[in-house]
């Protein structure tokens, strides 16, 4: 519990990275933005230094050239004024007036060449024209003053075409150069209006751009808000995640301490790993597990073989670090149970469940082990079982009449003695031996079964299924042992009965339905004492000496009301009614030794005629019978001859199937079935059965064989009378007959 | 054409691992020792599984699979090793050949049976 668990958490930042492209972008679009914005600066400034350049020459060049023009027009008009006023008015100084105008003029062009390089071809023409016209309209006024008639005329005729000239040229160069302001200030106006426009169209472009890296601006900045969020509720459920893990392992170790239950993993190389639950420590009475030998801290005392504490390891081995598969090929060697022995002797039990922890790959990281301490839940266990088994018992045996349970532990003791007998008597295979011990037993089984008496039914019937192996197949192994084994068991099962009986149903004490007589006990000693006085009294009255004669004989109607007791139970098994029973002359009475002999022998009877011979209600139905069979015993006495008629209403006897049955076991041949009668008698035969199925009731084919063994040993003997014999072999009716001798109805 | 080999050098283990595969069904040959499985795997290509001791004379069971993945260039097919002991080298051996697995012997059928099955499906 020293390792805490990993914390670390398993996000990766990648903030950065993530803003690193829209910083990107950002620095990319301002860039673009002053790029554009400095073409356009460039561009402007130089659109405006033309601009500027295109004033600068109207200012410098056009306005003084078409002012000295307009200048040199007036002049003009002036000199010729000045020369028609000294015509009229007859003064030849005013020559120089004019003359002097035009001096003004000629610097006035002077200038213009300076200012106009351009058009010097032009200005100079203009000036020498100029200088013509002065010279002309000189020489004209000169001569008109002078009155010089024809020559006169002629100076001014040449003056008057050269003015005009004159006046045309100047008039032309004027418009010329007004045009060329014009142009200039228009280009000036033009540059002006693109510089506008670009501005506006830049500026829009900026706004739009502007706008866009705004957009973006936002958007980025929303981006990393909803990023920083992210990030603190990342944060935040980190924390909370760590809050809850840590919670998680707080609670998975409060568990592990206190729990009822070993917990722990066992990792590579068969250790224990630290985590474990400290229960795991009172488990195994250890201090310390972590990284422990799992097989020496845990199965040191454990009442495991060495052999299999060295499977134990390596299963583990084969099964730690390797493919999931193997934990279903090496599972089933760990153990689910075991014993530890404490130094003081001390048992606990062990149950353990163990279950692979995965990695990531899909091999088996760890095997998970989980160890209660079930001792004394298997002691609750075994109690409680042992209880209700004696509450079963219990519930059987107040069923039954405390003396016909004596009767029948007497009676199944005995034959387990002749059985111990028969057993220690042989030390190989002898059929007749087998068959006896199958006789008895089976016996055993059948009275028991009468009494529900489950536990030794159970007993009896596997020592009979153990006998009857040896009887279908002769050369079957002879073990005494272990007969001998299952022979105490069932005698065991009785003794426990009896136990109960006599410890917890207080029935102790010896009565006995055969031997006492409502109420009284009378000891066979005492009998014949009565018996032999009354038969020395000669004179004795016929009723007493009858009386006498029967003390302590069986009457016939308590006999059959043994087997009769049975037949209830027997017939639900069968899913057939109870028969009815009718007994004629049940006044007949039988000594003790006889009285046994004829109980087991009506007990197997009574079974054979309700499972074999009796049918099914539907099928008795159909037969225009009553749907409840009908059992009678009839006491015969005729002559010398004594009779006890034991018959049914049922199908009869199968003596076809008999004949059958006797072919195959080659009594008889087959093609030549011998007289009924002989059919008939094979039913005695051992082993035989003429049941298409064995049931649990009967059909073993023992029961006729050890009627008439148990009989013969009282010198009696059982016989079959067929009644409508026909020709042909089948179903037929049948009584049995036993014929009593004398010595069964007296001492 | 069997689908499992086993391989062993013990009859005994051989007649009950190999008798219980093919009494549930499952096409089933057998080879004496390393050698032998060798070539039975080389001359086989329908094997899907071998399962097999590891101490054999002539060829021991860790050789014989490293030469079936070695030698024979065969990296499908299955091989368990039977064993009676865990040592960490031999784990690596077995692990570095590529085998599929440990069974700690003895061999117990009907618990490992739907297991095999799988892996020859």
């Amino acid at each position: 519990m020293h390792d805490n668990l990993d914390n670390k958490s398993a996000v990766t930042l990648t903030e950065n990275e993530q803003q690193a492209n829209p910083m990107r972008k950002i620095i990319a679009l301002v860039g673009i933005a002053i790029v554009i914005f400095l073409a356009f600066t460039t561009f402007s400034v130089n659109v405006s230094f033309q601009s500027s350049d295109h004033l600068t020459e109207i200012k410098d060049l056009y306005f003084p050239v078409l002012e000295r023009v307009d200048a040199n027009i007036v002049r003009l008009d002036k000199m010729e004024e000045t020369y028609t006023q000294a015509v009229m008015i007859g003064e030849k100084d005013m020559i120089a007036d004019a003359e002097e105008h035009f001096a003004k003029a000629d610097a006035a062009f002077a200038e213009m060449l300076k200012l106009y390089p351009a058009r010097q071809v032009d200005i100079t023409r203009l000036r020498e024209r100029f200088g013509d016209y002065k010279n002309s309209a000189g020489k004209a006024t000169t001569l008109m003053l002078e009155d010089a008639g024809s020559k006169s005329k002629e100076a001014t005729d040449k003056m008057i075409g050269e003015l005009k000239e004159l006046r045309q040229q100047i008039q032309n160069f004027r418009a010329s150069s007004y045009e060329n302001f014009v142009d200039t200030l228009a280009q000036s106006q033009r540059a002006v209006k693109l510089n506008l426009y670009m501005g506006m169209a830049i500026g829009l472009m900026n706004l739009i751009f502007m706008g866009v890296l705004v957009f973006f601006i936002r958007n980025n900045v929303r981006m990393m808000g909803v990023i920083a969020e992210q990030n603190a509720s990342l944060e935040r459920k980190v924390a909370e995640r760590t809050a809850e893990l840590s919670q998680k392992t707080n609670d998975i170790n409060a568990m592990l301490q206190n729990m009822n239950l070993g917990v722990c993993t066992v990792i590579s190389g068969n250790l224990i790993h630290p985590e474990y639950s400290n229960y795991m420590r009172i488990i195994f009475d250890v201090d310390e597990l972590a990284n422990a030998s799992m097989m020496t801290t845990l199965f040191a005392h454990a009442s495991l073989g060495v052999d299999t504490q060295d499977q134990i390891e390596v299963a583990l081995s084969a099964i730690i670090g390797e493919d999931a598969m193997m934990f279903d090929f090496n599972g089933h060697l760990l153990p689910r149970e075991t014993t530890l022995v404490a130094p003081d002797g001390k048992q606990k039990i062990l149950q353990m469940d163990w279950s692979p922890i995965l990695g990531e790959d899909g091999t088996v990281d760890k095997v998970l082990l989980i160890v209660q301490d079930v001792t004394h839940l298997r002691e609750l266990e075994l109690a409680s079982a042992h209880q209700k088994e004696e509450l079963d018992i219990i519930a059987q045996l107040i069923k039954v009449s405390i003396g016909k349970f004596n009767d029948f532990v007497a009676s199944a003791k005995k034959f387990i003695e002749a059985n111990r007998e028969l057993i220690q008597s042989r030390d190989k295979i002898d059929p007749e031996v087998v068959a006896s011990l199958f006789r008895n037993m089976h016996t055993i089984k059948g009275n028991a079964r009468t009494y529900e008496f489950r536990l030794i039914t159970d007993a009896a019937h596997a020592a009979e299924q153990e006998y009857d192996k040896l009887r279908k197949n002769p050369e079957a192994v002879w073990t005494p042992t272990q007969m001998l084994s299952e022979l105490n068991a069932v005698s065991q099962a009785i003794q426990r009965y009896l136990v109960v009986s006599e410890d917890k149903l207080g029935r102790k004490g010896r009565a006995s339905d055969l031997l006492s007589v409502r109420g009284a006990f009378v000891t066979n000693d005492e009998i014949n004492t009565l018996q032999s006085l009354v038969a020395s009294v000669p004179t004795a009255p016929a009723t007493l000496c009858r009386a006498v004669e029967r003390l302590g004989l069986i009457p016939l109607e308590r006999l059959v009301s043994g087997a009769i007791d049975s037949l209830s139970s027997l017939a639900k098994e069968l899913n057939k009614p109870t028969p009815d029973v009718v007994l004629n002359d049940g006044d007949v009475a039988f000594n003790n030794q006889f009285a046994v002999a004829l109980k087991s022998s009506f007990m197997h009877i009574v079974r054979n005629s309700l499972d074999h011979g009796i049918e099914a209600p539907d099928e008795r139905k159909a037969a225009g019978k009553p749907e409840s069979g009908k059992l009678t015993f009839t006491y015969i006495k005729s002559g010398d001859r004594t009779e006890l008629h034991i018959g049914d209403d049922g199908r009869g006897l199968a003596l076809h199937q008999l004949y059958e049955k006797g072919v195959a076991i080659g009594t008889f041949v087959s093609g030549t079935p011998p007289e009924p009668a002989a059919v008939a008698d094979l039913i005695f035969a051992s082993g035989l059965s003429t049941a298409t199925q064995v049931t649990q009731v009967s059909g073993r084919g023992v029961g006729m064989d050890a009627v008439r063994a148990f009989l013969k040993e009282q010198g009696a003997n059982v016989r079959i009378q067929l009644s409508e014999v026909s020709g042909e072999l089948g179903y037929t009716p049948f009584k049995f007959i036993i014929d009593l001798p004398a010595s069964a109805l007296h001492h | 054409m069997a689908k499992i080999l086993i391989v062993d050098d013990s009859s005994t283990v051989r007649d009950e691992v190999a008798g219980f595969l093919k009494d549930n069904g499952l096409d089933v040959a057998t080879a004496v020792d390393g050698k032998d499985g060798l070539a039975k795997v080389k001359a086989d290509p329908g094997l899907k599984l071998v399962i097999s001791d590891v101490n054999m004379p002539n060829m021991d069971g860790l050789t014989m699979v490293e030469k079936i993945r070695g030698e024979l260039k065969n990296t499908t097919i299955n091989v368990i090793m039977l064993t009676t002991e865990g040592s960490p080298s031999m784990k690596e051996r077995g692990k570095a050949a590529g085998i599929k697995g440990w069974i700690v012997k003895p061999f117990n059928g009907p618990a490992v049976l739907e297991s095999l099955k799988k892996l020859v499906a």
